[in-house]
C-alpha cells in the first residue's frame, strides 16, 4: 500500500488540472501493475471511479477555458487605445517631439511640445564629458597659477630684468639677471629667456668667454643644436676665439701688460701682425682678426702712440665688425679718442650710437659732457643738461657718477657750493658701496674744499693721497696757491680733475 | 565650410565642451527645455547644446553672453601662467612645461569656443532691439556687439584662426 501511495501521490492532488502537455502518457498503467493488497478488488473500484470523476472535470474545465476569448496582449490593448486618442488629435496639434500627444499651446501659439515631452527636455541631463571638462579646466587653472606663484619671485626678478632691457638700460638688466642667477643653486632649473639674454647682454659689454660660459652650463646639447639657438649657440665659438687670441698676446706681451709700459712698439706689433696671418688644419685664419686688431689698439695705448693714430685704429676695427656685434671693442673708444682730438662731428656721432645701445653708457656721456669742457668757451648749460640726462637713466644701486659732471659744471657757473654738495654726494656713495674709482674725483673733491675754503676737507684729502703714495693733482694746489684759475684747471685736458 | 567647422570643434573639444556646460546651466537656471543635450555632434551646431530659443531679452543675452564671458576669463586665467612659463621665461621645469602646455592648449580652446551660435546671436538681437525695454538696449549692446560678430567669426573658423595667429606672435615675441 505505501509502494502504491508513492507512486501514485499525484491522483490525490485533483486542485492542480493537468495540462495534456504535462499529463502522463499512460496514467492507467501503473494501477494495473501495483500489487494487490487484501482488499483490492474494493479499492482498485473506487481509484477508478475517482481516477473517471477527474477526468470529466478535466474535460469540463477545458472546455469551458475553450470557450472564453483568447487574452490579449496589454501592448496591443495601448495601441488600440491610442489610436482611437489619435483619430480626435489633428496632425498640426501634434507633439513635435513624440508625435502623439496634444501640443501644449499655454507657451504660445506656435509650441511644439505637450507638457510630458517639455518635462523631459527640462530635466535633459547635462552631459557628463562636459562636467568633467569643466572640473578638468579648474584643475589645470588651478595649477598652472599654482607654478606661477611658486616662482613669483623669479618672475618679479626677471621682469625687472624683461623691463630694463625692452628699455634699453642695458646695465640694468645685467644687474637684474646676475642677481637671478646668483640667487640659484647649482642644478637649479631656471629661465631659457634668462640665459639667452644674459649671455647677449655678457657679449654686448665685452665678456665673450662669460657669454659662452653661461650657454655651455645652461643650455643642454639637444638645445644647442635647435635653429633658433644657433644664435647663443654662436658664444661658444665666440668665446673660443676670444680666449685663444688672448692667449697669444698675452705670450707676447705679458710683461708689458703687467707693467703698463712699452718701449718696443714697432716689434710688438709687427708680432701681433703677424698672428692674423696664422691659420689653422683648415686653412682658415687661426685668430679672429677683430680680436688681434683690438690687441694691437692696445698695444698702441701701452706705447702711448697719438690719439689720432689710435683713432684710425678703433675705426678700423669698426670697419671689420661688419654686423655690428662687437660695439665694445671700439665704441666708447672712438667718442673717447674724438673728444680728445677735438673732433666735435664724430663725437657726437658716437655719442648717439653709445646711447642707443645703451641709455646707462655713463662713460658716455662723462665723455659726451667733457666735449663741452675742454674748449676754449666751456658750456657748463649744455654739461648740466648732459648730467641730468645721466641722472634720469642712471643704474640702480650705482654710485651716482653724473654728479661729477654737475659738480664740474657749477664750478664753472662759479657755484661752488653745490659744486661741493654734488662731488661729496658722489664721494659717499663711493665710500658705502666700496666701488672701484679713478683718482679724478677725489681731485675735484679737493678742488671744490679749495675754493670753498674747506680746510679740513682739503686736508683729509691730503691724507686719503699720501696714503696711497700719490699727490692731489698740480692744478689743483696751483689753485688753492692762486696761481691758476678754477677754469683753467677744469678745462686742462691733462688735469686729472673730475 | 561645415566639416572645417567641425574639425576646428574636434580640435579644442575642451573649450566645446566647457561652452556647452555653461549653456545647459543657463537653460537650467531659466528653464528652458534642451531638446538635444549632446555637445560634439557632426552639424553646425557642434559646440553648442539645442534648446528652445530664450523669449526675453535678458535670457536671450545670457545664453550668448555669459559662457562667453565665464570661458574668457578662463581662458586668460590659464594663459596668464601658461604663457608667462612657455613664452616670456621659458622655466626648463618639466612638469611646469607639461602643465603649462596643457593650460595654453585648454585657454586656446576656451576662446576659440567662447561665442553663441547664430541661432542664439540672432535671437538676441531679436529680443533686445525688438522687444527689449531702452535700459535692456543701452546695458547690452556692448555685449551684444562682440557676441554677434563673434558668432560669425566662430561659425566660418575665424576665431580659430585668430587664436593661432596670437599663439604665433606670442612665439615670435616671446
Amino acid at each position: 500500500m505505501d509502494e502504491f501511495e508513492k507512486e501514485n501521490g499525484a491522483v490525490n492532488e485533483p486542485e492542480v488540472p493537468q495540462t495534456p502537455e504535462t499529463a502522463p502518457e499512460k496514467p492507467a498503467e501503473p494501477l494495473t501493475d501495483a500489487e494487490p493488497a487484501g482488499d483490492a478488488p474494493q479499492a482498485e473500484g473506487d481509484v477508478r471511479k475517482e481516477m473517471e470523476d477527474l477526468r470529466d472535470l478535466f474535460q469540463k474545465t477545458l472546455d469551458e477555458t475553450a470557450q472564453e476569448p483568447p487574452i490579449q496582449p496589454l501592448d496591443d490593448y495601448e495601441e488600440e487605445t491610442e489610436d482611437a486618442e489619435d483619430e480626435e488629435i489633428p496632425e498640426e496639434d501634434r507633439c513635435a517631439c513624440c508625435g502623439e500627444r496634444r501640443r501644449n499651446t499655454e507657451y504660445g501659439e506656435d509650441y511644439p511640445y505637450c507638457d510630458e515631452c517639455r518635462g523631459l527636455m527640462l530635466a535633459n541631463p547635462i552631459r557628463f564629458s562636459a562636467v568633467l571638462s569643466v572640473l578638468l579646466v579648474f584643475v589645470v587653472a588651478a595649477l598652472s597659477l599654482y607654478f606661477c606663484t611658486e616662482s613669483a619671485n623669479d618672475y618679479l626678478q626677471l621682469f625687472d630684468a624683461h623691463t630694463a632691457y625692452q628699455e634699453g638700460k642695458l646695465s640694468d638688466a645685467m644687474m637684474y639677471y646676475t642677481k637671478y642667477f646668483s640667487s640659484k643653486l647649482s642644478g637649479e632649473k631656471v629661465s631659457m629667456t634668462a640665459v639667452k639674454q644674459l649671455s647677449e647682454l655678457e657679449m654686448k659689454f665685452g665678456y665673450p668667454d662669460r657669454a659662452g660660459s653661461l650657454i655651455e652650463t645652461y643650455m643642454s646639447d639637444f638645445e644647442q643644436k635647435l635653429p633658433w639657438n644657433q644664435k647663443y649657440t654662436a658664444y661658444l665659438s665666440e668665446m673660443e676665439q676670444f680666449q685663444t687670441a688672448m692667449t697669444a698676446v698675452r705670450e707676447l706681451i705679458s710683461t708689458e701688460l703687467a707693467t703698463g709700459k712699452l718701449e718696443n712698439y714697432e716689434a710688438k706689433d709687427k708680432e701681433l701682425q703677424a698672428l692674423l696671418l696664422e691659420t689653422d688644419e683648415d686653412g682658415q685664419p687661426k685668430y679672429n682678426p677683430l680680436y688681434v686688431e683690438y690687441f694691437r689698439a692696445v698695444v698702441m695705448e701701452l706705447a702711448k702712440r697719438s690719439d689720432e693714430e689710435l683713432l684710425q685704429q678703433f675705426q678700423a676695427i669698426e670697419a671689420l665688425d661688419t654686423d655690428g656685434t662687437h660695439p665694445w671693442l671700439y665704441m666708447t673708444s672712438i667718442l673717447s679718442l674724438a673728444v680728445r682730438t677735438g673732433d666735435t662731428e664724430t663725437a657726437k656721432t658716437y655719442y648717439d650710437k653709445c646711447i642707443a645701445f645703451n641709455k646707462q653708457e655713463m662713460q658716455a656721456y662723462r665723455e659726451y659732457a667733457n666735449l663741452h669742457r675742454y674748449t676754449e668757451n666751456p658750456d657748463p648749460d649744455e654739461m648740466l643738461k648732459i648730467a641730468e640726462t645721466a641722472k634720469e637713466n642712471a643704474c640702480v644701486g650705482d654710485a651716482p657718477e653724473y654728479e661729477m659732471i654737475f659738480s664740474v659744471a657749477y664750478l664753472l657757473k662759479e657755484d661752488n657750493q653745490a659744486a661741493m654738495q654734488a662731488i661729496e654726494t658722489y664721494i659717499n656713495a663711493l665710500y658705502s658701496s666700496q666701488q672701484q674709482s679713478t683718482v679724478r674725483p677725489f681731485n675735484l673733491y679737493a678742488l671744490c674744499a679749495a675754493v670753498c675754503g674747506d680746510e679740513a676737507a682739503y686736508k683729509d684729502m691730503e691724507q686719503l693721497f699720501a696714503s696711497s703714495g700719490m699727490a692731489i693733482s698740480a692744478n689743483v694746489q696751483k689753485v688753492k696757491d692762486g696761481k691758476m684759475t678754477v677754469k683753467q684747471a677744469l678745462t686742462d685736458i691733462g688735469g686729472d680733475i673730475g | 565650410m561645415t566639416a572645417l567647422y567641425i574639425i576646428t570643434r574636434v580640435l579644442t573639444f575642451p573649450g566645446a565642451l566647457v561652452r556647452g556646460f555653461w549653456e545647459h546651466l543657463i537653460c537650467r537656471i531659466w528653464k528652458i527645455p534642451v531638446e538635444d543635450n549632446r555637445i560634439l555632434r557632426s552639424d553646425e551646431l557642434s559646440g553648442h547644446i539645442e534648446h528652445e530659443l530664450f523669449a526675453t531679452a535678458g535670457g536671450a543675452f545670457s545664453i550668448a553672453f555669459v559662457p562667453a564671458l565665464l570661458n574668457g576669463i578662463l581662458a586668460l586665467l590659464l594663459l596668464i601662467g601658461s604663457c608667462l612659463s612657455l613664452f616670456f621665461f621659458q622655466m626648463g621645469d618639466l612638469k611646469v612645461m607639461i602643465v603649462s602646455l596643457i593650460a595654453y592648449w585648454f585657454a586656446f580652446s576656451l576662446y576659440v569656443n567662447s561665442y553663441p551660435s547664430i541661432e542664439d546671436a540672432l535671437n538676441m538681437k531679436e529680443k533686445i532691439y525688438k522687444q527689449g525695454n531702452l535700459f535692456q538696449k543701452i546695458l547690452f549692446t556692448p555685449g551684444f556687439c562682440g557676441c554677434f560678430i563673434g558668432a560669425y567669426l566662430e561659425r566660418y573658423c575665424l576665431t580659430f584662426l585668430l587664436a593661432a595667429a596670437g599663439c604665433a606672435a606670442m612665439i615670435i615675441v616671446g
